[in-house]
């Protein structure tokens, strides 16, 4: 179902004039991962958890498999997850650097939380307050980070010098638990087993910005907003 | 002021401030949900926007010049998104005696802020103004206000 609910992504993107899609590509695998059903192995049900979008853009994503696997009814969607457009979303908008923030406000409500941001909004200030708040309120938090390591005009790293170990020390000594994961390695068994103890986790997942395709892994820049306009312009790797 | 703005605040409330001096100058239900959330005032905002949200009733209390200038939180997280759905209270530190700290602490364009964002502002002069103040909002059931406190009419 995984590469069935992949080949959507490309079709839904291409009838709907959607860009963004190395986005979409790139948290593709982990949120199946999340999200899909089979054997009754979602990691989050909707339903029950606090869902954050920190990282709307790329929607489409979310669209195929909350389609799939929740009925999502994904006709006039907006280009990013807006939270009025979808019931089970508690907040989703563009401003990226406060979603972790609102997460911490809304998880007051005594839910689980899952908030998805992407590498790029480490850089926002908000973000870096609310990664204090959230560690020594221990509140009970699952972060994922899209680390593609890729934003719009270049590489995360020769943007802003910031790596995935000062990352990795930033969550850590803030009192998260951190956790770097390949996204090939990140199963949703094995994910079920470490949120099993509550408090704050973040999961940095590495990731291949437009992944599986080689023109957009090859030039993730030029593919940021380009629109995908017949399948056979790419090459499946 | 303070003394009759806490007896607004009900115990299923919450009360947030970014570490302010002398809090105790709030005389609160033991039950209010006091949260400091450290010297961060956007997140203190974006907090506040999420309880809101919920359907809660949120104070924030502040420093104007800091909490006021984060417009962005303001705008996108308490106004469109929390005060949506709850009500959040903001309340400046001071109205006068902060000039000598500082800009950063002078309050002097909170009300051309509050107009531009389309957020009712109150600036009583006196207490009975206070108290229709509090009156007003206690009586909706959500949005987002700014209320300028003075000096201490207690």
């Amino acid at each position: 179902m995984k590469q069935t609910l992949r080949k959507r992504l490309l079709d839904y993107s291409i009838d709907n004039k959607l860009s963004h899609i190395p986005s979409a590509l790139s948290m593709f695998n982990y949120l199946y991962e999340l999200f899909n059903c089979d054997n009754n192995d979602a990691v989050i049900d909707p339903y029950k958890w606090n869902i954050v979008i920190g990282k709307p853009f790329g929607a489409q994503a979310y669209y195929v498999i909350w389609h799939y696997y929740y009925m999502l009814d994904i006709t006039h969607k907006s280009y990013g997850i807006k939270h009025k457009e979808i019931d089970f979303v508690d907040y989703g908008e563009e401003t990226l650097g406060n979603a972790l923030g609102i997460a911490s406000g809304i998880s007051y409500n005594g839910k689980r939380t899952w908030c998805n941001i992407s590498d790029g909004a480490l850089q926002m200030g908000p973000t870096l307050e609310a990664i204090q708040f959230i560690g020594h309120n221990k509140q009970d938090i699952v972060l994922t980070v899209d680390y593609n390591r890729t934003q719009l005009t270049g590489n995360t790293t020769e943007i802003l010098g910031i790596t995935i170990n000062s990352i990795y020390d930033m969550f850590y000594n803030a009192g998260w638990r951190v956790y770097i994961v390949n996204s090939d390695d990140f199963y949703g068994g094995i994910v079920k087993t470490i949120i099993d103890k509550k408090g704050p986790v973040v999961f940095l997942i590495e990731t291949n910005k437009g992944d599986g395709i080689v023109e957009m892994e090859n030039d993730p820049v030029q593919w940021h907003y380009k629109q995908l306009k017949d399948i056979n312009e790419i090459t499946f790797k | 002021m303070r003394s009759h703005l806490s007896k607004l605040i009900k115990s299923n409330n919450y009360f947030l401030h970014a570490d302010m001096w002398n809090i105790k100058r709030f005389p609160l239900n033991s039950k209010v949900n006091v949260i400091n959330v450290g010297l961060g005032e956007s997140n203190l905002l974006n907090i506040a926007g999420g309880i809101a949200s919920q359907g809660n009733t949120v104070f924030v209390y502040g420093v104007a010049g800091f909490i006021m200038h984060r417009l962005e939180q303001l705008k996108f997280s308490c106004r469109d998104f929390g005060a949506d759905a709850g009500k959040i209270i903001i309340c400046n530190a001071g109205k006068i005696g902060y000039e000598k700290l500082g800009a950063g602490h002078t309050i002097n364009d909170d009300k051309p802020i509050c107009d531009m964002l389309n957020i009712p502002f109150y600036s009583p002069e006196n207490i009975e103004e206070f108290k229709k103040a509090l009156m007003d909002i206690e009586l909706e059931i959500q949005g987002i206000f700014y209320i300028q406190l003075g000096k201490d009419y207690d």
